[in-house]
């Protein structure tokens, strides 16, 4: 397993740079650090469609990214990756091709290029980075925001459940995992793992967002801990059909051992006014999960 | 499935195809090594020759089958980047829905071609023959050329990626859907070694650890955009050159324009396959004193500004028939020929939804074009 | 204005640039501070957590292995104080920062 250490010593300077145009505390930027730094040995070409990360990189002519970013239109992000990763092994080109997704762009309107993608065990790592609505054009709704979250279209709580994407990409047979910014040697890790496998490669990267989510923007690691501590976001890895849960999930599969739910929530502003009916409900959705998951395991 | 004995690519020969076949030819002739493929009707025939073709190139052409025609074109847009030589092909519903990646291979200047097999946009549904479908896609960015037949169609894809990859910008060449698509003539098929003396190898610049399309902001987009329209203007005299090049080498010629009997008072203006139509009724109108010529409009865009102005100069009456629905105030062609030649350009509706047009349609419209500036022949 | 052979040989390139961004720091975004992150060597046991979670990477190890904000960069987000173990880290007034 790596360390904070080895991190280090692969390179002390930073291959996403500082000053870009992420608000303080973002969770995306963080996992863009992250994933440039992860793969900060190879030749490795980002596809972003429209999301905070076409804005985030910086204005014409600067590029906060030391490696090539190619911007797409919303819905392609997949098809653009598909292209490019063919085109590459036409040649010969030794490069690894990555999408950086937001919710928005992967579960409500990228679904299908998504799906197609991921039919044809096309070779590249699609990272979908979940902030759980869309915030780029000002924290409204998407598929991926979970139940009674406010935005600005759900100004009273959205009414629909979380659609679960790991589950519809499970169905697909092919890798998958989930990771998040509080544990980022497990990032890395799953990361370094996924760009060394042949085919369609899925990581579902959890990402506070402070505007958004309406925290203070020191909190965002402790929020991202607390969503694993009380499984709200649970960390694993599907491979070959069988589910293997991560290291920093493991001690929170009995529900005694979680942390409470309220205290994840009671720290973001969205969730503000939840009754205890509907935390009640958000626990059993859990538990429900934990249920499909070690069907798998 | 195309027959063993058409497969030989070695000589120049003539082969019986259709207007979907003579694409399929002319893209695999062009060493295009990524297909990304589709169906709709009436462009099926163009993949699947394609799908077959590939196979004789395993290792190197791509054949991706795609689920949806916005996938498609973003596809070909990633292998643009990535090197790749990419086509796609589609119709009317296909091409609409792909239409805000057609926008962004335009703007994102890649050297993509695609073949466009006209159709009806629904609703009504129909999968018969319209123009609408390809003029909508005016102003894409994309240089756009109309073949009338499957020896223009097979022409027209290597100059079309030649070109595309001298001016990197993308190329759009249409075909009538059926009467070219589906339509049988002998057409002769030059060798693989001719085209590759006239079409190169693609040059493929890596472009690490640059970004690519990013955030422009108001200091700098207009400069952006005026230079990308001088750059698709200057494109007309790389097309000549183009085309004067491949009449050197396999001995076809192509222009802008082609012309009938253009020295009349009356001139048609038509796009694609109804041409031969309407030389006949220049011709039969000629004899019965009334003296009319045909013109057959080639390239849309860039638009062949002086070429028209030149051929049109002494014409009296410009009579502009098009296969097109279009609700402005006249057709497509129509109102940008009236804002270069002026109110002498007569603006007519027909063929919708796959109508025939015949040399009695023509006749129809010169009539109708001495009283009236516009209208419809049903 | 360039002469027209000029521009005929090089529109394959032209007006290409707009497309091409190359990496450099997109802002001075320590601009945007209210309040500035101050650590305490005293308390810092170099852990290196807070070069770990910065979301700017505005926190630099020396080659002695400290670490050193970057106070061009950094926006005052505030995580780096929040999960120092030892809490060595302290949020001052930006003038008081300019002082030291």
């Amino acid at each position: 397993m790596i360390t904070i250490k080895d991190v280090l010593n692969e390179g002390k300077d930073e291959v996403w740079l500082s000053g870009n145009l992420s608000c303080p505390g973002c969770g995306a930027s963080l996992g863009l650090r992250y994933l440039a730094r992860a793969l900060r040995n190879e030749e490795f070409y980002v596809i972003i469609p429209a999301s905070c990360s076409s804005v985030i990189q910086g204005f014409w002519p600067n590029s906060a990214a030391k490696f090539s970013i190619i911007n797409c239109a919303f819905a392609s992000s997949a098809a653009v990756a598909t292209g490019l990763s063919r085109a590459f092994k036409l040649r010969n080109k030794k490069a690894k091709v990555v999408v950086w997704a937001g919710d928005g762009g992967t579960a409500d309107i990228g679904l299908a290029t998504l799906s197609g993608a991921a039919e044809r065990n096309e070779d590249f790592l699609y990272i979908m980075y979940d902030n759980e609505a869309y915030m780029n054009t000002g924290i409204q709704r998407s598929s991926q925001t979970p139940y009674k979250a406010v935005t600005t279209t759900t100004p009273f709580g959205k009414e629909e459940e979380k659609k679960d994407l790991d589950l519809i990409m499970m169905a697909h047979g092919v890798y998958v995992a989930t990771a998040s910014p509080a544990f980022p040697l497990d990032f890395f890790e799953k990361v370094r793992k996924a760009v060394s496998l042949p085919g369609f490669k899925f990581i579902h990267f959890f990402s506070p967002c402070p505007p958004g989510w309406r925290y203070p923007s020191e909190k965002t690691i402790e929020i991202a801990r607390l969503a694993v501590q009380t499984s709200f976001f649970i960390l694993f890895e599907f491979e070959n059909g069988k589910v293997k849960i991560s290291q920093p999930s493991l001690p929170y599969r009995e529900e005694k051992n979680r942390k409470p739910l309220e205290e994840y929530l009671k720290l973001q502003g969205r969730f503000k006014g939840i009754s205890e009916e509907d935390v009640k409900r958000m626990k059993e959705w859990i538990n429900q999960k934990w249920k499909i998951l070690e069907k798998f395991e | 499935m195309i027959p063993e004995k058409f497969l030989d690519f070695s000589k120049r020969r003539k082969v019986p195809l259709t207007g979907s076949r003579a694409i399929a030819f002319g893209v695999f002739l062009s060493r295009a090594n990524f297909i990304a493929a589709y169906p709709i009707t009436p462009q099926t025939e163009i993949v699947e020759d394609l799908s077959q073709l590939a196979t004789l190139r395993e290792k190197e052409m791509v054949f991706m089958k795609v689920e949806s025609e916005h996938s498609a074109m973003s596809s070909c847009i990633g292998a643009a980047i990535g090197g790749a030589r990419a086509f796609t092909a589609t119709s009317s519903q296909g091409l609409e829905y792909m239409h805000e990646v057609v926008y962004w291979a335009g703007g994102a200047r890649l050297p993509i071609v695609m073949a466009v097999a006209t159709r009806v946009i629904a609703p009504p549904w129909s999968i018969q023959n319209e123009h609408t479908d390809f003029m909508l896609q005016l102003d894409n960015s994309w240089i756009q050329f109309f073949a009338k037949d499957p020896q223009e169609a097979l022409d027209t894809i290597p100059i079309a990626y030649r070109v595309a990859e001298e001016t990197n910008f993308p190329v759009m060449v249409g075909i009538d859907g059926y009467l070219t698509t589906h339509f049988t003539t002998n057409v002769d098929v030059p060798s693989q070694e001719e085209i590759d003396s006239f079409l190169p190898k693609k040059q493929i610049k890596d472009f690490w650890p640059k970004s690519l399309y990013a955030v422009v902001d108001e200091r700098y987009f207009n400069e952006h955009r005026y230079k990308q329209y001088k750059a698709f203007l200057a494109s007309s005299k790389i097309i000549e050159k183009a085309e004067k090049e491949y009449s050197k080498k396999i001995g076809r010629s192509y222009s802008a324009i082609e012309k009938f009997n253009e020295d009349s008072k009356n001139l048609i203006f038509v796009i694609g396959a109804s041409f031969g139509e309407a030389q006949l009724a220049s011709e039969e109108l000629t004899k019965k004193g009334i003296r009319t010529g045909a013109i057959r409009l080639r390239r849309l865009r860039p638009f062949p500004e002086d070429e028209i102005k030149k051929v049109a100069k002494n014409a009296e009456r410009i009579i502009v028939v098009e296969r097109s629905f279009a609700t402005g105030s006249f057709g497509f062609i129509a109102r940008e020929l009236r804002s270069i030649l002026g109110e002498k350009v007569k603006s007519f509706t027909t063929g919708l939804g796959g109508k025939d047009i015949t040399k009695e349609t023509f006749k129809k419209a010169v009539k109708l074009a001495t009283k009236n500036e516009r209208g419809w022949i049903l | 204005m360039q002469s027209s052979s000029k521009k005929n040989k090089g529109i394959k390139e032209f007006g290409v640039e707009g497309l091409y961004s190359n990496p450099k720091n997109p802002a001075n975004t320590g601009e945007w501070r209210v309040e500035a992150p101050v650590i305490d060597y005293q308390k810092c046991t170099n852990c290196l957590i807070c070069f770990m979670y910065c979301p700017e990477g505005a926190i630099e190890v020396t080659d002695e292995g400290k670490v050193k904000i970057n106070y061009n960069f950094c926006k005052g987000c505030g995580v780096c104080a929040n999960e120092c173990p030892v809490k060595a880290i302290k949020f001052v007034n930006e003038k008081e920062l300019v002082k030291k």
